[in-house]
C-alpha cells in the first residue's frame, strides 16, 4: 500500500462509518411503540385479574391485539403495531373500568350496609342520649324541684320561727297585759269594795291614794307600761284594801245604826198600827224603850186575859216574831187599890198569862222577860175610874239601843 | 328505420351502457362516504352527549383523544381512505365504550366517596353521640350521687331531730309524772 493509500484509508473509513451504522440500525429491531410501552404497563395493574374474569372477551381481545401490536414492532411495521396497542389500550382499559365499575358497585353496597348499620347504630344511640338526656333533664328538675322545697321548707321554718316567736312576744305581751288588766281589776274591785263601805268618807287618805294609784297604772297599761300598771295596780288595791279595812268597822256601825234606827222606826210604826194599842218610846240612860202599853186586858183583879183580846195578842206575837233581833219585856202594872203585895203578885201574874199566851203564839220564850210592877208607874191618874182602868195595863217593851 | 337512425340508437345505447357502467363504482363511493360521514356525525354528536354525560370531568384526556380521532377520521374520509376510516371509526367506537365505562365508573367512585363521607359523618355522629352519651351519664351520675349523699345528710338530720323529739318528748312525760312541769320555751 502506498503512503497515499495509507493516509486516506481512515479517512475512508470514518466517512463510511455512519452509512455502515445506519445499516445496522436499519436491520436492528425498532423502538418500541409508545402505545405498546403504555399497554405492557396497563397489563401490571392490580386489576387486570379482575377485569379478566369481569369481560374476558375485552381482555382476550386487548392481548391479541397487543400480541398482534408485538409483531408488527417486530417487524418494523410501526404504524400498525401503534394502532393495535391503541385499540389494545382502550379494550384493557375498558375491561379495567368495567372491573372498576363492579368493584366500585360492591363497595358501594358495602359501604351501605354498613352505613345504613351505621345509622341504625347512630339512631339507637341517639335514642339513648335522647333518653339519657330526658332522664337528666327529669333529675336536674327533682334537683330543682327539691332545691326550691329545700329552700321554701327553710324560708318557711324561718318564717314559721319568727311567726312563733312573734307570737311568744305577743303572747307574752298579752300576758302581761292580761296580769296588768287583771291587777288594775282587782284594784278597782277592791276600790269598790271601798266604795261599798263608804272608804272615801271614813279612810278619806287611804281612798284617795288608791284611786291615784289607780288612775296611774291604767295610764301606765295605756302607755303599755306593763309592769309600772302591775306595780301602780297592786299599791292601789293595798290602799283600797286598807281603806276598806279601816272604813269598813265605820261603816258596818254606821250602817247598822242606820239600819237599827230604820228597823226602829219600823217596828215603831207596826205597833202604832195595833188597835187597841199605845205606843209610846223612851230612852232610859243607853237603853231604848218601845212601848206597847195595852190597857183593860184583865178583868177586875184576874190575872187570866178576859175573853176578846185575841186579835191584840195576834199582832202583838206577829209583831215579835217580825223583828226577832229585840228582847221583850211584858210588865204587869196595875191601880194603886190594894195592897201593895197582891198588886204586885196581880201583875206579875197577869205578864206571865201575857208570857205564855205569846208563847202559845209560836214566840220564842227566850227573848221573853215577864215581870210585875204593881201599881208603880202610873199612866193615868188613879182617882178617876178611867183612869184606873188604863192604869190596869200589860206593856210590851221592845229594848233597844 | 334508417340506417341513420339506427346508428343514432345505437350509440345513445351506447352511451347509456357506459354512463350506467362509469356512474356505478361511483355512486357506490359516494354512498360509502356518505355513510363514513353519517357515522363522523354520529359519533361528534356522542362525544358531546358524553361530556354532558362527564359530570365529574373524569374522562377530559379521552374525550380530548376521542375528537382528534374523530378529526383524523374526517380528514381520511376527505382523503377517501375509507378503510382507514372505518379503522378509526372502530377504534373512536371503542373509546367511546371506554369512555362510558369510566364515566360510569367515575360515577360510581363519586357514588362511593359520597358513602364513604356519609359513612365516616355518621361514624363521627356515633363517636360524638358516644361522647355526649357518656358526658350525659357522668353528670347524671354525679348528680344522683350528689343528690344520694344530700338525702342521706337530710335523713340524718331527720333522725336526729326525730331523736331530740322523742327525747324532749320522754324529759316531758318524765317531768310530768314527777309533777314538775318545767317552762315551756
Amino acid at each position: 500500500m502506498t503512503k497515499t493509500a495509507r493516509r486516506t484509508a481512515p479517512r475512508i473509513a470514518l466517512a463510511l462509518l455512519p452509512a455502515v451504522l445506519s445499516i445496522f440500525a436499519g436491520c436492528a429491531t425498532p423502538p418500541k411503540p409508545r402505545e405498546l410501552e403504555a399497554y405492557d404497563l396497563l397489563r401490571k395493574s392490580a386489576n387486570l385479574q379482575d377485569a379478566s374474569k369481569k369481560s374476558p372477551d375485552l381482555v382476550a381481545g386487548a392481548e391479541k391485539m397487543a400480541d398482534r401490536s408485538r409483531e408488527e414492532w417486530q417487524s418494523n411495521d410501526l404504524e400498525e403495531s401503534r394502532r393495535d396497542a391503541i385499540m389494545a389500550n382502550i379494550k384493557l382499559k375498558t375491561a379495567l373500568a368495567l372491573s372498576e365499575q363492579e368493584q366500585l358497585k360492591a363497595k358501594i353496597q358495602t359501604l351501605s350496609a354498613q352505613q345504613a348499620k351505621a345509622e341504625e347504630e347512630a339512631s339507637d344511640l341517639s335514642e339513648k342520649l335522647a333518653n339519657e338526656n330526658e332522664k337528666l333533664v327529669l333529675l336536674q328538675k327533682y334537683v330543682e324541684a327539691r332545691k326550691t322545697a329545700e329552700a321554701d321548707k327553710q324560708r318557711l321554718s324561718a318564717q314559721m320561727t319568727n311567726e312563733q316567736q312573734k307570737a311568744q312576744a305577743d303572747h307574752e305581751r298579752l300576758a302581761l297585759q292580761l296580769a296588768s288588766e287583771q291587777k288594775i281589776a282587782a284594784a278597782q274591785l277592791a276600790l269598790r269594795t271601798a266604795d261599798t263601805v263608804d272608804a272615801s268618807k271614813f279612810a278619806k287618805a287611804e281612798y284617795s291614794a288608791a284611786s291615784d294609784m289607780l288612775a296611774k297604772a291604767s295610764a301606765e297599761l295605756q302607755q303599755n307600761d306593763y309592769a309600772g300598771a302591775q306595780a301602780s295596780a297592786e299599791v292601789a288595791k293595798k290602799n283600797a284594801d286598807k281603806a276598806t279595812e279601816m272604813a269598813k268597822p265605820l261603816y258596818e256601825q254606821a250602817e247598822q245604826a242606820s239600819q237599827n234606827k230604820a228597823r226602829d222606826e219600823a217596828l215603831a210604826r207596826d205597833a202604832s198600827a195595833i188597835s187597841g194599842a199605845d205606843v209610846r218610846l223612851e230612852r232610859r240612860g243607853d237603853l231604848q224603850r218601845l212601848v206597847i202599853a195595852v190597857p183593860e186586858l184583865f178583868s177586875k183583879r184576874k190575872p187570866e186575859i178576859a175573853n176578846g183580846h185575841d186579835a191584840v195578842i195576834d199582832a202583838i206575837a206577829q209583831l215579835i216574831k217580825k223583828y226577832p233581833t229585840y228582847p221583850v219585856q211584858i210588865i204587869g202594872y196595875t191601880d194603886n187599890r190594894g195592897k201593895a203585895s197582891e198588886l204586885l203578885a196581880i201583875s206579875a201574874a197577869r205578864a206571865q198569862s201575857v208570857y205564855s199566851a205569846l208563847a202559845s203564839k209560836g214566840v220564842e220564850t227566850k227573848r221573853l222577860m215577864a215581870s210585875g210592877l204593881g201599881g208603880d208607874d202610873p199612866r193615868f191618874d188613879n182617882k178617876t175610874a178611867p183612869g184606873r182602868a188604863k192604869n190596869n195595863r200589860i206593856e210590851i217593851v221592845f229594848l233597844y239601843h | 328505420m334508417t340506417a341513420r337512425s339506427r346508428r343514432t340508437l345505437q350509440l345513445i345505447v351506447t352511451a347509456a351502457l357506459c354512463a350506467a357502467f362509469g356512474a356505478g363504482p361511483r355512486a357506490a363511493r359516494a354512498g360509502e362516504e356518505d355513510d363514513l360521514q353519517r357515522e363522523i356525525d354520529t359519533q361528534r354528536v356522542s362525544v358531546a352527549d358524553l361530556e354532558r354525560l362527564d359530570e365529574l370531568k373524569a374522562t377530559g384526556d379521552e374525550i380530548t383523544q376521542l375528537r382528534s380521532w374523530l378529526d383524523e377520521a374526517w380528514n381520511l374520509r376527505s382523503k377517501h381512505e375509507y378503510d382507514q376510516v372505518r379503522e378509526v371509526l372502530e377504534r373512536t367506537r371503542k373509546q367511546a365504550d371506554l369512555i362510558r365505562a369510566k364515566i360510569t365508573a367515575s360515577k360510581l367512585r363519586a357514588q362511593a366517596n359520597a358513602r364513604e363521607a356519609g359513612l365516616a359523618d355518621v361514624r363521627a355522629r356515633i363517636a360524638r353521640t358516644q361522647k355526649a352519651l357518656a358526658d350525659t351519664i357522668k353528670k347524671k351520675k354525679a348528680i344522683e350521687g350528689a343528690e344520694k349523699t344530700t338525702t342521706e345528710k337530710s335523713a340524718d338530720k331527720s333522725a336526729d331531730k326525730s331523736a331530740d323529739k322523742s327525747a324532749d318528748k320522754s324529759a316531758d312525760k318524765s317531768a310530768e309524772k314527777t309533777g314538775d312541769k318545767g317552762i315551756a320555751p
